[in-house]
């Protein structure tokens, strides 16, 4: 008996002793779990699963994306939380989760737990209109818009997917003084089929969102909100040029929770990194204008874009009067 | 009686959540700004404004079937709710709770074997070694099968060598 | 290409040189296991199915989901007749019928008619979205906000005759489940709303644990006291025996009618978006029981009930995939699924797609048609085969249909979930004390969302105002959003009717002299 139990104990000081040797070139030992707060076949799902697939191939690991979905990303972001932090549980995260968090929907402070590791993509927004409604008010523009509405107050109506995030505040800035009526959607499908059926006469969204409808012609760019035009529509106005300062666009990132070995960290952002130049990849990115903005460096780039968009995403909930939670460190 | 005491609970409650708990955070400025919109409250408001009319109504008809029913007493109501807490519905309500609570820290195997045991044995299940050894078993299958091969998300517990345990589960194939 | 030659290119594809013609048999068998597991939603199936697809081409991959997604839906009844856990809210009213009839030993012959049913619901619907995809899905686009309210509405005031025995209390239920349907944030400007503060109510009631927790576990707990399954030693209330005994031919042609209404029912109302299929099977099965010569009998378990239910809720699934190929909107989650993974591969999916690549549209009717035809023969096997779980003693039975209902729970509503789950269970009997209808509460939680989501996007974009609102302008903002276009006019006229019948039906049928005797 005494024989096995010594064998045993020697054995697992081999196991540890294995752990610690290994513990400055980490391998992942069994499959990773990224969690995704938003559902099936959305947005974020999509970009995530072709990347999770790359990831899965380049680290010889299983990577399994996980949809924890509900209340705006606070249920997928909360599951992770209470996951403890080995390494082996990320989140997909977007700055919806920052505004979530400042409104206090959050039992914990997200700023404090999660930190930004790697941004996938960064999309680029764009304000388009129902082809028919623009037709019938004799917009082509975003300058007539401003005049149709201007004589016009409240008639056109606009679709956005969140009054309170990210849409909502390009959207808000960019129209500032405008009176329009800007209308919650649940689902950008259903967004899409109402532009088409007529029923609502514009909508705030990605491009990756619009552009089956805007290749068929039953909707047309009116404002690309980007620093310069995109390559997909040239024709198209962007903010820049005319002197909007509303660049908001959402952006998808792996999160890591605080505590989690800087091994496994830098492996995911190796293999992000490596695996970005894959053709499947690119031609994903390009097929949903994602190529049109790069995305920041991960480190001390990306950290402080991370800060800058908190900022700007602070002023604006406290414009609204939404921010019930404010980290002193970002004033 | 236990349906009219229901019926003044829920009609209190729903009056006391329309005063207080309808809007639990701020409106953002920029959607009250545009006049056209509902307001958020609206919709809600309404039905309880309505389910505190049909509730009111009820209570009056409850009261007029029941008069001169000799049951329709605080002092029935007290002896059936006595014999309710000792009914095998109660206490499979009470494993049921129980169940809820623990999943989360001892994920889903140990809650599961726990569950069918105790539940069992509260069917009349009299042979309770076998019970035992079914219900382990089972929870073990059925976090392999859901968990491990179809991918389905089950607790995995937050006791650390549970947790491996459920871990080492689903990497068995 | 004419419809003639997507017929022949839609059959070359679904026989693929006879391995895509067993892959299509390997889908039916995987979808239908798939889908009666609680806990796996038709769209997690689809999402399973994905793995299968990595290595096919595009045409083969939307053959062989299409055929998963088909019998998975198929597969959920299977759930909702054994154990009363329907997997979608679709399914609920299965369990009205299909329920008493497991319970009696005639689970096969419960089986049997909801997989036929499904099969014949899913063929029609298949067949003419074949024949009209393209004007159907036309027609879609013209709802409006205020058109999807009134039919939205249609459905909640089913109700009114849901129960006509105990309408205010019906009506009372339905209304707690609306207000359900408000917890969490609301739907146009995202504020908390009815949460008491708790954080994990912010996602709102999710449905499938309420569902579960009403149907299965208040069941169980109800089981949990009878005496006499307690005493019952060997096999409890089936005698240890299933009867896996099909339905006779007789008793299908019975259900002829029934069939071919609810399918036209539920594929007209499945082309809208949303909850169509919901919708729908309460619908039908509502319709059936006023259209019966027994209406008394629904409830105790008949096959007309199960039959109105599944043969509606498939037409209305299939009808899903009208707007996804046609348009690119996807009309459900699964759907949405689909498209990612063609997206993958290329396929581009919009009005286009019947010029450019018309081949995906006949492959996914004809797989439809294939599928619901193979299914009936392929998951009536599986059918049997899950039968016989009910043989098991009661005390080994009711605790596995809890573990099924907690894995069913938290796989859609996490920890959460299952508490809402547990406390559905305990309300479920709660309710029963109270003479309140479960049914009701479940179709009020799913329509009230979408209920308020469209009255509020119809209402902000009628009679625009420029300053405060009067009200005048309120009631003309109301009155403009539920008669402003003629198809909402039409239903919300049909609404009204439907809601005021308690009040006039006792005078028509004072006046006809056609009072049929009380259950």
């Amino acid at each position: 008996m005494k024989k096995i139990i010594a064998l045993l104990l020697a054995l697992m000081m081999l196991i540890s002793l294995c752990t610690v040797a290994s513990a400055d070139e980490w391998k992942f030992e069994r499959g990773i779990t990224i969690v995704c707060p938003w559902g099936l076949g959305g947005g974020a799902d999509s970009t995530i699963r072709p990347m999770a697939t790359l990831i899965q191939n380049y680290l010889g690991v299983p990577v399994d994306v996980r949809n924890e979905t509900g209340g705006s990303g606070v249920t997928g972001a909360t599951f992770a939380y209470k996951e403890p932090a080995d390494g082996y549980t990320f989140l997909l995260g977007t700055q919806s989760l920052y505004i979530q968090d400042m409104m206090d929907n959050m039992d914990f402070n997200f700023k404090d737990e999660f930190d930004c590791e790697v941004i996938l993509v960064h999309s680029i927004n764009m304000l388009a209109g129902s082809a028919k409604q623009m037709e019938k008010y004799g917009i082509k523009t975003f300058s007539d818009l401003k005049d149709y509405a201007a004589a016009h107050p409240y008639e056109v109506s606009v679709a956005m997917l969140t009054a309170t995030g990210v849409d909502g505040m390009c959207f808000e800035i960019a129209t500032d003084g405008l009176a329009l009526n800007p209308v919650t959607y649940d689902s950008g499908s259903a967004v899409n089929s109402d532009l088409a059926g007529g029923h609502v006469d514009l909508a705030v969204g990605g491009y990756d969102d619009m552009s089956g409808l805007i290749e068929s012609g039953d909707i047309i760019p009116l404002l690309i909100f980007c620093e310069h035009r995109i390559d997909i529509c040239p024709d198209c106005e962007c903010t820049a040029e005319l002197g909007i300062d509303s660049y908001a666009g959402p952006w998808r990132a792996i999160f890591a929770k605080k505590g989690t070995p800087q091994g496994a960290i830098d492996k995911i952002i190796e293999a992000v990194e490596a695996c970005r130049s894959d053709a499947t990849w690119q031609e994903f990115i390009k097929s949903a204008a994602y190529d049109q903005r790069v995305v920041p460096a991960p480190g001390e780039e990306l950290q402080a874009f991370c800060l800058s968009e908190y900022k700007d995403l602070r002023d604006y909930m406290f414009e609204q009067e939404t921010l019930e939670k404010d980290y002193d460190d970002l004033k | 009686m236990f349906e009219l005491i229901c019926n003044v609970f829920l009609f209190v409650f729903l009056g006391y959540t329309y005063f207080t708990h309808v809007l639990e955070a701020k409106v953002p400025k920029s959607y009250l700004k545009n006049p056209n919109v509902l307001h958020p409250s609206v919709w809600p408001k309404a039905i309880i404004i309505l389910l505190l009319i049909c509730i009111a109504i009820n209570i009056v008809k409850i009261i007029k079937k029941n008069k001169g029913n000799p049951d329709f007493t605080f002092k029935a109501f007290g002896k059936n709710s006595l014999e309710f807490l000792k009914s095998r519905m109660f206490i499979g309500m009470v494993v049921l709770v129980v169940a809820s609570f623990i999943l989360e820290p001892l994920g889903f195997v140990v809650t599961a074997a726990l569950l069918m045991f105790a539940y069992g044995m509260l069917l009349g299940e009299k042979k309770w070694w076998r019970l035992a050894i079914v219900a382990c078993v089972l929870a073990v299958l059925l976090h392999i099968a859901f968990s491990g091969l179809l991918g389905v998300s089950l607790p995995r517990g937050t006791v650390p060598f549970l947790r491996s345990f459920s871990l080492f589960l689903e990497n068995l194939f | 290409m004419n419809l003639g030659e997507m017929f022949v290119s839609g059959l070359s594809a679904v026989w693929g040189g006879g391995t895509m013609f067993l892959m299509v048999v390997v889908a039916i068998v995987l979808g239908t296991i798939f889908g009666a597991l609680p806990g796996v939603s038709a769209t997690m199936a689809v999402a399973l199915g994905l793995t299968f697809t990595y290595t096919m081409g595009p045409v083969p991959a939307i053959v062989f989901l299409t055929a998963i997604y088909c019998s998975s839906i198929t597969g959920g009844s299977i759930t909702a007749i054994l154990f009363k856990i329907p997997g979608v809210p679709s399914s609920a009213p299965t369990t009205f019928d299909g329920y008493p009839m497991a319970q009696r030993g005639e689970a096969g012959k419960a089986l049997g008619v909801a997989l036929l049913a499904s099969a014949v619901g899913g063929l029609f619907s298949a067949l003419v979205m074949f024949l009209l995809a393209t004007p159907l899905s036309k027609a879609a686009l013209a709802f409006g906000n205020g058109d999807m309210f009134a039919i939205t509405f249609l459905g909640l005031s089913i109700l009114i005759v849901l129960d006509t025995e105990h309408i205010l209390t019906t009506i009372i239920s339905g209304l707690l489940g609306l207000l359900l349907a408000c917890i969490g944030q609301d739907p146009m400007a995202g504020v908390a709303r009815l949460t008491f503060g708790q954080t994990s109510l912010l996602s709102g009631m999710e449905m499938i644990p309420v569902l579960i927790g009403l149907f299965a576990v208040t069941e169980v707990l109800k089981q949990t006291n009878t005496k006499k399954r307690l005493s019952a030693e060997d096999g409890v209330g089936n005698k240890g025996k299933v009867n896996t005994k099909m339905p006779t031919m007789k008793e299908l042609w019975s259900i002829k009618f029934t069939l071919l209404r609810c399918s036209i029912v539920g594929t007209v109302v499945g082309i809208l978006p949303g909850a169509g299929a919901t919708i729908a099977s309460f619908m039908c099965y509502t319709m059936e029981n006023k259209l019966s010569k027994y209406p008394e009998k629904f409830g105790t378990g008949i096959i007309d009930g199960i039959a109105a239910s599944e043969a509606s809720n498939n037409a209305a699934t299939g009808g899903a995939m009208v707007p996804l190929l046609c348009l690119g909107i996807p009309g459900g989650n699964a759907a949405a699924v689909m498209a990612s993974a063609l997206a993958l591969k290329g396929v581009q999916m919009g009005p286009r797609l019947l010029n450019v690549q018309p081949e995906f549209l006949s492959a996914t009717f004809i797989t439809m048609i294939v599928t619901n035809i193979l299914m009936v023969i392929v998951a009536i096997g599986i059918a049997k085969v899950f039968a016989q779980i009910l043989a098991v003693p009661y005390y080994y039975l009711g605790p596995i249909i809890l573990l099924l209902a907690t894995i069913g729970s938290f796989s859609e509503g996490n920890i959460v979930g299952v508490s809402v789950m547990v406390i559905a269970g305990i309300v479920g009997i709660i309710v029963k004390y109270m003479h309140l209808n479960s049914a009701a509460i479940v179709l009020g939680l799913v329509l009230g969302g979408m209920c308020e989501k469209y009255f509020s996007q119809a209402f902000q974009k009628a009679h625009i105002v420029t300053a405060q609102m009067g009200f005048g302008d309120y009631a003309a903002k109301v009155f403009e959003s539920l008669f402003g276009s003629p198809i909402s006019a039409i239903v919300m006229t049909a609404c009204i009717l439907l809601l005021l019948s308690p009040i006039y039906m006792p005078f028509v049928k004072k006046i006809t002299g056609k009072n049929k005797p009380a259950a």
